[in-house]
């Protein structure tokens, strides 16, 4: 006997049957190159971590392999239809492409991969905010100022929603400050003070939202140093004491104390009432890991006055303080050894200099001590011992730079070979010593650095079409640099004299 | 190997069992099981192509949600979503695979159509199937209990770890001759359990031993298993797929000796007592 009573019914159940087996065989092609994609950029992430885990053996095959692979991943994905899962692997890919990029210092192909990821979404602030701010930090380390100022003033309205108050990323609450810098050096009076205004309005946004924080305290430091860069010192001031009347219970007085005491000594000639505000500081707060830099700007505002042998008993005192703090103990070192050099007791002088730069050598006040020795010599026009103590200075920076290769202190210590160089006129040897920064560091930096000094140098020993060519190439190859403009009006000069 | 000491008991009932194995036919269950799940192993790996894509992408999604649809999620999840749908696999398949297993070790080697024994486990399904369940529930109430516990007090973690694995081979082991009460003697699932608890109170000690030593086997692959997150992110997803195609094979082999062992002791001391000769001793 059948199970189906008639045929009709039969052909029924075969075509359900039929359609089912259909349903059942019929491929999801988006699916599938889906899986094979996220399957690719799971590869291609191992292939990162290998590198990520000792970057120094990875060779430039390795990164090129890993960003290719990146690349043909967010070709395939654009393929498809868009969706969420896409839209990350897309997303990831060209961050990881931003990161090996910027590991071999590709500066140009980091932009472009997050100009890409900018490009993808440009209405979503959760990606595009921090992708132009990496990519205006980018265009600033590769001294493309005009660029990075473009990517900066797109983010600076929305920067203080991107900032969490207690736990800020403080690169994104120095952003307004580089942005309003970057047009420091401008010859357009007015673009540059509207570069500060933005600044400041956005500073003074973020002490708005966020009064008693971390991020409140960075603003106010910063939004002090936009108006100090204007010389609008009263404004310093005003801001400062608005600030301590406001946190007159908060830990972050002494902060405000300290910079206002120092705006009024430094600035505005108000060393007494500057004085009394770090002395109640010192007696208030004796513990504030702020005391030893108070004591240390007292000490200056002694020597200021005359008062050599109180103010030594107070650096004294700052040493003794300072055992974590080596940076601040060389300050002091190197503002004895002055005090000395000013009353005449030289060897006492010559002791702290000699001090200084055995003891504290990866500190600038450390670099400048044994230049310092030399220019008292050539002061004094004791030219043989000039010229021993010039000697002495570039044996000890070519310590430095053995000790130290390829590092910033390397870089600074061979500038200050070639400052030797050019205080004793020995202008073949001060050229060769400034072309070996950029050899020590190989950057934007190192390059600018040597430039400029080399233009300098051709410059002071009259060997003017050789400045020209220096100063010319670097018009060219750093137009959006700040120092352009000066740069460009030197050339005219030079070429009309 | 004479079954009349405690020692040769044990040992009488494992060489019977695998001098067994020399008739293929009592491996059938065996494969029958260890196929259905590779298919549902691959089913989970390959969920994304015809024809597997038509049942398996609601599955895993119902398992995992969405997330488990991409990749290395499936493998990651591969072990958890195996378990659960052997478990159920079980529930369907397993039951007859053991009960058509024992009638196959009992009948010691006598020949008799596959279809008769085959007609004889499917008239006792429901029984098998309700005896199953309270194994199971059991089973699962000390594998869940041991976590919840752990949960609360991790400084003993260890300890109920082990206390986990033991509680679940003595549920086990309480439910040993169920099985073989349900289908060759024809008992109901509650007399069935009743005898089966008797019995435990006199050969407890061998059903304990001959459950948990095969099942030491899998102990290994469940390690493994247990750091599928390392595996997939420092090795190969892929990995995770193989480790459990060899619980697979392992769970077949501790199936194999367990089910044979037991079935043996049962047709020793009870059923073989009344029907049949006393087995030789060698």
């Amino acid at each position: 006997m059948s199970i189906f009573p008639s045929s009709a019914l039969r052909g029924r159940v075969l075509v359900l049957l039929l359609g089912v087996l259909l349903c059942a065989c019929s491929e999801d092609h988006n699916l599938m190159q889906q899986l094979t994609l996220e399957k690719q950029y799971f590869t291609a992430q191992k292939l990162l971590e290998k590198i990520y885990i000792n970057p120094n053996i990875a060779d430039a095959n390795d990164f090129k392999l890993a960003i290719a692979r990146f690349h043909e991943i967010v070709k395939g994905a654009s393929a498809l239809p868009r969706t969420e899962i896409l839209d990350s692997v897309i997303r990831g890919c060209l961050m990881r492409v931003a990161q090996l990029e910027l590991m071999r210092d590709n500066v140009d192909g980091t932009i472009a991969a997050y100009e890409e990821i900018v490009k993808r979404d440009p209405h979503d602030e959760e990606i595009t905010i921090p992708a132009r701010l990496t990519i205006g930090l980018l265009h600033e380390r590769a001294l493309q100022y005009g660029d990075a100022i473009d990517a900066y003033s797109l983010v600076l309205p929305s920067l203080s929603s991107r900032i969490a108050p207690q736990d800020p990323e403080m690169y994104l609450v120095a952003i307004p400050f580089h942005f309003a810098r970057m047009h420091k050096h401008s010859a357009h009076a007015a673009k540059r003070d509207e570069a500060y205004r933005q600044a400041r309005e956005c500073y003074q946004t973020m002490v708005a939202k966020f009064p008693n924080s971390k991020v409140g305290v960075a603003a106010v430091s910063y939004l002090a140093a936009l108006l100090a860069d204007q010389n609008q010192w009263q404004a310093v001031d005003g801001l400062l004491n608005q600030q301590i009347a406001r946190h007159a219970q908060s830990p972050e007085l002494p902060h405000y104390v300290y910079t206002r005491a120092l705006a009024l000594h430094e600035r505005l000639g108000e060393t007494a009432r500057a004085w009394k505000m770090l002395e109640d500081l010192v007696a208030k707060y004796p513990g504030h890991e702020l005391v030893p830099q108070a004591r240390f700007e007292m000490a200056r505002m002694l020597f200021a006055q005359n008062q050599n042998e109180p103010a030594r008993r107070m650096l004294k005192h700052v040493l003794a303080q300072s055992k974590t703090n080596p940076g601040l103990a060389a300050r002091a070192h190197e503002e004895i050894a002055l005090s000395y050099e000013r009353e005449g007791q030289w060897n006492y002088a010559l002791n702290e200099y000699r001090w200084l730069a055995k003891q504290y050598e990866i500190f600038p006040p450390a670099l400048n001590a044994l230049l310092r020795v030399a220019e008292h010599y050539v002061q004094r026009n004791e030219a043989a011992l000039a010229a021993k103590a010039y000697a002495e200075a570039v044996a000890y920076y070519q310590g430095l730079i053995a000790k130290y290769p390829r590092s910033m202190l390397a870089a600074l210590a061979q500038e200050h070979i070639a400052d030797c160089f050019i205080a004793q006129q020995r202008w073949d040897e001060a050229a060769a010593a400034a072309s070996g920064i950029e050899s020590i560091l190989d950057n934007t930096v190192g390059k600018v650095s040597t430039s400029l000094l080399l233009g300098n140098i051709y410059e002071s020993s009259g060997q003017v079409q050789r400045a020209l060519k220096v100063y010319n190439e670097f018009i060219q190859r750093y137009p959006q640099h700040p120092l352009v403009d000066v740069l460009k009006q030197k050339v005219l000069r030079l070429t009309n004299s | 190997m004479s079954p009349d000491s405690k020692v040769g008991l044990l040992l009488w009932s494992w060489k019977e069992t695998l001098t067994a194995a020399r008739k293929p036919i009592v491996l059938l269950p065996f494969f029958v099981y260890a196929l259905a799940q590779a298919f549902i192993v691959a089913g989970l790996i390959f969920f994304m192509y015809p024809p597997f894509s038509f049942f398996f992408i609601p599955l895993q999604r119902m398992l995992g949600g969405e997330m488990a649809l991409h990749y290395p999620n499936y493998f990651l999840g591969l072990p958890q979503a195996f378990d659960l749908l052997n478990l159920v696999l079980s529930g369907i398949l397993g039951i007859g695979v053991v009960g058509l297993a024992t009638v196959l070790f009992a009948a010691n080697g006598r020949h008799a159509p596959l279809s008769a024994r085959v007609k004889i486990v499917v008239g006792r399904y429901g029984q098998l199937f309700c005896a199953w369940a309270i194994e199971t529930a059991l089973s699962l109430a000390v594998i869940y209990g041991c976590a919840a516990w752990a949960a609360s007090m991790p400084e003993f973690d260890r300890y109920l770890t082990v206390a986990r694995v033991l509680g679940v081979i003595l549920v086990s082991a309480l439910f040993a001759f169920t099985s073989a009460l349900i289908v060759l003697e024809r008992r109901s699932f509650p007399g069935a359990i009743a005898k089966s608890l008797q019995l435990f109170g006199r050969y407890g000690l061998f059903a304990f031993v001959m459950i948990g030593l095969p099942s030491l086997l899998q102990l290994p692959v469940q390690f493994v298993l247990s750091k599928s997150a390392v595996i997939v992110q420092k090795l190969n997803p892929e990995i995770i797929a193989g480790v459990v195609a060899a619980g697979i094979l392992a769970a077949m082999i501790s199936n194999y000796l367990i089910i044979g062992a037991i079935t043996n002791l049962y047709r020793l001391v009870a059923f073989e007592k009344k029907n049949n000769p006393k087995p030789q001793t060698v």
